[in-house]
């Protein structure tokens, strides 16, 4: 009696979190690699892992960091054996289309292009901790959890993070 | 968050980074995703039985009869902290190797949890050796014996690294690190113990444990023997150290990491725990070489976060070693300094009320370890041994054999013994 609705909850629990996440964590996976389809796959494959781990009779208590963490796990597998093309490759030719309908803050496609170009350029380290903190707005603790970092260790990256990518929007090279 | 402060002009770059949000997957996309993960979740559904917790002796406690099980659980407590310390030759060293081990074995769940285990398994028979040629009781039956061991070990580890290999990249990836990092300390170690025997025969046995380390390192470096040769394969280990860090540079400074701040975490535990069993010198040194791999743990986060991953990757490398150093030094010299008599207590919950038989034993091939205790049921019973003869202590155990009233409802016998 029970495995139906067991199964059936979990199965919606895990098609809610889907709808909730999906975008956050092909961003979060686009911004590592920058290769549209690989994000797209890995981005699947995170929740196919998600699922698997609850088949396996683990609980998600939450799921945002969860993914995050799936997601930041998978991608250390297969960004770092294959070279990063560049970002405009990714946006240019590869059809990285910015949706017309920015339901955050009205900045127009140029600039949009001139942020994720500038976040982009800075190092890995800071990329993930400001578009963790601000794009996905998780709190700095999550994200110490997904990157396996303290959480001051965050915070300082956030600061610094902030400084740089405001040296490379106003045109100043990172030495 | 609450103590987040940011200044205008970093609340203005957030804002910047937030407009990227808008970035989104098309509805396309969306929905095709989502139609295969539906199936997939369908073709797997979540198991009823999965959902509640394991039983856990359901998994893998191979040949140990139930009872070696179940005794563990209540040795754990009290008499597991003297037989985890036990030496070869001691009365409680098989219950160390040949149940307490092979059970928390068993009781490791994942592959990396399995390979942790066995490399400390293999660093626990380095150690072992280390402590008795510092007491100068290291004989050749027993260095072989520890060498079997050691090897045995060192293979499960990389067994699971292997089956890690695929699916799991960065598990793998970790316990490679650690074993590496764990036989290059350890042959430090066993350098500066070295140093400290006097007769000519322990040298050239302590030798033999630096060559079985250092050759599973360095795998060309295994031919060489001796003293000199030991130097030698000191500089290949170097040479190993130097490419640990050339080669994998950035790559995998995150790796390093993890691994790093668990092992400096459990040496810590591991010190704070025993520090009463080392000299006062030992311990100053302890805490010295441990407060070192902490700093260098912090210069190598601070070099991370300045981006620099070459250099992030080779301090915490060096944490590592600094950590593993810490915990071989303390285990070495705790275990060789002469012991006390501890009063400690093992309680033995047994089926037959009529008599206790212990028995397990290690399947391994070849190596198989048999330990038989039987005990008749008696009021007390007592047996004194003369473990060492140059020790003017005994160790005395005493078997008390108690019924109580609980107890007999299940027909078991709780047995109690003091060393």
């Amino acid at each position: 009696m029970e495995q139906p609705s067991n199964s059936a909850e979990a199965e919606k629990g895990f098609m809610s979190a889907y709808d909730e996440h999906a975008d956050s964590i092909f961003r979060f996976l686009a911004s590592k690699i920058s290769d549209r389809e690989i994000a797209r796959d890995l981005m699947q494959e995170t929740f196919t892992r998600a699922w698997d781990y609850c088949q396996e009779g683990g609980l998600i208590r939450e799921w945002k960091p969860f993914l995050f963490r799936t997601a930041y796990n998978l991608v250390v597998d297969t960004y770092r054996k294959k070279k990063a093309v560049s970002l405009d490759a990714m946006i240019e030719d590869q059809g990285f289309a910015i949706p017309d309908r920015s339901d955050v803050i009205n900045i127009d496609k140029a600039e949009v292009k001139r942020i994720r170009a500038a976040m982009q350029g800075l190092d890995e380290v800071y990329r993930d901790v400001l578009s963790l903190r601000f794009t996905e707005d998780l709190p700095p603790k999550e994200i110490a959890g997904i990157l396996g970092l303290s959480e001051n260790v965050v915070s300082v990256r956030i600061h610094r993070g902030l400084a740089k990518l405001r040296e490379h929007m106003n045109g100043r090279k990172q030495i | 968050m609450n103590n987040e402060y940011f200044n205008t002009e970093e609340k203005e770059m957030a804002d910047k980074i937030r407009s990227l949000s808008a970035f989104k997957l098309t509805d396309e996309e969306r929905h095709k995703a989502k139609k295969m993960l539906l199936e997939y979740a369908r073709m797997k559904p979540v198991r009823v039985a999965a959902a509640a917790p394991r039983a856990w002796f359901s998994f893998g406690i191979r040949p140990i009869p139930v009872i070696a099980g179940v005794m563990v659980v209540i040795l754990s407590t009290s008499t597991a902290a003297a037989a985890e310390n036990a030496l070869p030759g001691d009365f409680l060293y098989n219950i160390k190797v040949s149940i307490n081990e092979p059970v928390r074995a068993s009781l490791a769940a994942s592959a990396e949890a399995k390979a942790a285990w066995a490399i400390e398994r293999a660093e626990r028979r380095i150690e072992e050796a280390a402590s008795l040629a510092l007491a100068g009781e290291l004989d050749d039956e027993t260095n072989e014996d520890l060498n079997a061991r050691f090897e045995t070990h060192v293979k499960e580890a990389e067994a699971e690294q292997a089956s890690l290999q695929e699916e799991n990249s960065v598990a793998a990836s970790r316990i490679e690190t650690n074993l590496r990092a764990t036989l290059i300390a350890h042959a430090d170690v066993l350098a500066e113990v070295r140093e400290e025997l006097e007769d000519e025969g322990s040298r050239a046995r302590i030798d033999t444990v630096i060559e079985r380390v250092s050759s599973r390192t360095f795998a060309s470096a295994r031919k060489a023997k001796g003293g000199e040769e030991a130097a030698t394969m000191m500089m290949a280990l170097d040479v190993s150290r130097e490419s640990d860090v050339a080669d994998e540079q950035e790559e995998n400074a995150e790796e390093a990491r993890s691994v790093a701040k668990e092992r400096i975490e459990a040496s810590e535990r591991l010190v704070t725990k025993n520090e009463g069993r080392v000299r006062e010198d030992t311990r100053a040194r302890l805490q010295a070489r441990l407060t070192g791999a902490k700093s260098t743990f912090a210069e190598a986060e601070d070099a991370l976060s300045r981006g620099d991953r070459r250099g992030a990757r080779a301090r915490f490398t060096d944490a590592l070693h600094g950590a593993i150093q810490t915990r071989a030094m303390l285990a070495t010299e705790a275990n060789s300094a002469p012991k006390k008599t501890a009063a400690t207590s093992l309680s033995i919950t047994a089926p037959s009320p009529a008599s206790v038989t212990i028995e397990t034993g290690e399947t391994d091939a070849g190596a198989a370890t048999m330990m038989s205790v039987t005990t008749q049921v008696a009021a007390t019973t007592s047996t004194t041994t003369d473990e060492k003869d140059d020790s003017d202590e005994d160790i005395k155990v005493e078997v008390d054999i108690r019924s109580d009233e609980d107890e007999q409802e299940s027909g078991s016998k709780k047995i109690k013994i003091d060393l």
